[in-house]
């Protein structure tokens, strides 16, 4: 994973892990890895990947149980309370950018109906 | 220990084997030609092989002297001083790698020696007539010498302690010229004038001993200095490497 | 866990370490960043006794290092420093006559990592291979304290991700690594302290997360900012 190395780590592995979590690559109550492997796969320091465990604990993403190990969530109304607040955010930066762009929130809706139609219609 | 001793020998296994090598070699062509009646050769072998004893003992108990300098000197220190041995173990096993291994090359030239001499006597009896001159010679230089097991036993202490002496001097000396100079070019040279430097002073030393002791005394008095002197220096060499050594 | 007091080391009119006061805690991996002659090497070799201080102290678990602290410390040169009539498997066996904390299973894993094998010569390593070798041979001690100087120098970019690996694998909460390397960016994820320092001094040592939350900076940001303005 490439990583912003301006913005803190353990925050981006945080979000990485909640999208795999959305996305369905991380199976909902599947085993994740143990910190010591997870620091391994990402390449990071192994207490940052303590902080990410402990974060995503606390927003209740995930859950250590002891002697087995830290598994994700399976309750699927809190994953999709996770889907709404990413696809909320994807937006809010979708229309900060067309802001940036100079479009308004009207024109942006315009363009992404056509951008819409045209995929529908290949 | 063990294992220090294991690494300090086969430092310097490489010209050890060289020698061996070169011993085995003179003592075939010594062989062939005692055998094939070739007088020239024999006597020319016999040389060379004498002149490779006595060069090939010195070069062994050198060479000591080289690996340490070595081990200070470059990047192959950190191999030695990164371990958790004290300075006075490294040391330690230096001076006693170097005891053993002049023990055996002084056995295997002194039993090679003898074999040839046997060998040469038996293929040219004339040669018992120049060791019958060769003792009458050694005895008319020193009524005293008895070749007797105590006498043995003290002309080897007393060779013993003498090297062991010039070993710890040199050890000494290039310790503490390493250490003062910390590694800079000129430090084998300075080591080497030290190593001078301190040899007078012993040998000074020594020659404080009034001969009216007679020899045998004199050897035993002189084997009592070396000794004492070759533990200062040895127990300062370490001290020295221990607490000021940087490599 | 590592503590250097005031510590200082002179070469006739050169100061390489000048009153240096670091404290290091184990749990960590520090990476001591500098350009050339900051003096990062003259204190990792302060620490295993390789070179003496001209005055100042250098403490392991508030003890003089000694004899007994190389027990329990492991370094890393960036220079080759092997015997060189050795092979892959001497150098293992050395360490294990050696080193109490030294596991030869460790060893075979980390080579077999690093493709290199038992019966290669010392000698005709390729300098990328020697390189491998050293990190196989000194991770393969379970020390307290890892100092790794220029661990990827000379290494492929493939390799590095199997150091890195390798590294991380090494940690834990009661043993402190320190990397130093000029390939700043290699260790800006696996760090997660970093000590700068110049011409023998201390500059500062931060946390890097929270250098990242504070600042918005990246360690490599950091390094640039603290050296590039004293290099004209």
């Amino acid at each position: 994973m490439d990583f912003n190395p301006m913005m803190p780590i353990w925050l981006q592995v945080v979000t990485a892990i909640k999208h795999d979590l959305v996305c369905g690559i991380i199976q909902p109550g599947s085993k994740l890895p143990g910190g010591r492997d997870l620091a391994v796969k990402y390449s990071i320091n192994p207490n940052t990947a303590a902080r990410v465990y402990q974060e995503l604990e606390k927003e209740g993403i995930c859950e250590t149980r002891r002697g087995l190990g830290t598994f994700a969530t399976g309750d699927p109304d809190r994953i999709e309370g996770l889907r709404r607040t990413m696809a909320r955010d994807a937006i809010t930066g979708f229309l900060r950018e067309m802001e940036q762009l100079g479009y308004s929130h009207a024109e942006s809706l315009t363009l992404l109906t056509e951008e819409e139609n045209a995929h529908a219609g290949k | 220990m063990k294992n220090l001793m294991k690494y300090e020998f086969r430092k310097t296994w490489g010209t050890k084997l060289i020698i061996l090598g070169l011993t085995v070699f003179l003592e075939v062509v010594f062989l062939a030609a005692l055998f094939l009646n070739k007088e020239d050769i024999t006597g020319l072998s016999a040389m060379l092989l004498t002149l490779l004893a006595i060069f090939g003992i010195m070069f062994v108990g050198i060479q000591s002297v080289i690996t340490l300098h070595r081990d200070m000197n470059t990047k192959q220190s950190y191999m030695l001083f990164m371990t958790p041995n004290s300075s006075y173990k490294i040391l330690g096993s230096k001076m006693l790698e170097n005891g053993l291994s002049l023990i055996a090359a002084g056995v295997f030239f002194y039993a090679l020696g003898f074999l040839d001499i046997v060998l040469l006597l038996d293929r040219y009896g004339e040669l018992d007539q120049l060791w019958k001159l060769f003792r009458q010679i050694m005895e008319s230089f020193n009524a005293e010498l008895e070749l007797n097991a105590r006498s043995i036993a003290i002309f080897l202490l007393s060779m013993v302690s003498s090297w062991f002496c010039t070993l710890s001097t040199a050890y000494f000396a290039d310790i503490v010229s390493t250490a003062l100079l910390n590694g800079k070019r000129m430090n084998g040279l300075m080591s080497f004038a030290l190593f001078i430097v301190l040899s007078l002073v012993t040998g000074w030393i020594q020659r404080q001993i009034p001969g009216s002791v007679g020899v045998t005394n004199m050897l035993l008095i002189e084997a009592g200095i070396s000794l004492i002197l070759s533990i200062v220096m040895y127990y300062f060499s370490a001290r020295l490497m221990e607490r000021s050594l940087s490599v | 866990m590592l503590e250097s007091k005031d510590l200082t080391k002179v070469f006739g009119n050169k100061t390489a370490v000048d009153h240096v006061n670091l404290k290091l805690d184990a749990g960590h991996i520090v990476a001591l960043l500098g350009p050339n002659g900051s003096g990062k090497t003259t204190w990792m070799k302060m620490v295993t006794g390789l070179i003496k201080p001209s005055s100042g102290s250098m403490l392991f678990r508030g003890e003089p290092v000694g004899l007994e602290s190389r027990k329990h410390i492991a370094y890393m040169s960036t220079e080759p420093y092997f015997y060189t009539w050795m092979t892959v498997r001497d150098v293992g066996r050395y360490y294990e006559d050696f080193f109490e904390d030294y596991s030869a299973q460790k060893y075979e894993a980390l080579l077999r990592k690093m493709e290199l094998d038992m019966q290669m010569k010392t000698k005709t390593l390729s300098s990328g291979m020697m390189a491998k070798l050293k990190i196989a041979v000194t991770l393969a001690r379970n020390a307290d304290v890892y100092m790794l100087d220029e661990p990827f120098n000379g290494i492929d970019l493939l390799a590095r991700d199997e150091i890195r690996a390798s590294i991380i694998e090494a940690a834990g909460p009661d043993k402190l690594l320190i990397l130093s390397s000029h390939l700043v960016e290699e260790m800006e994820t696996i760090a997660d302290q970093a000590a700068f320092m110049h011409s023998g001094r201390l500059v500062e040592k931060r946390d890097l997360e929270e250098m990242r939350m504070t600042d918005g900076v990246s360690m490599t940001d950091r390094y640039r900012a603290i050296y590039g303005h004293v290099e004209g």
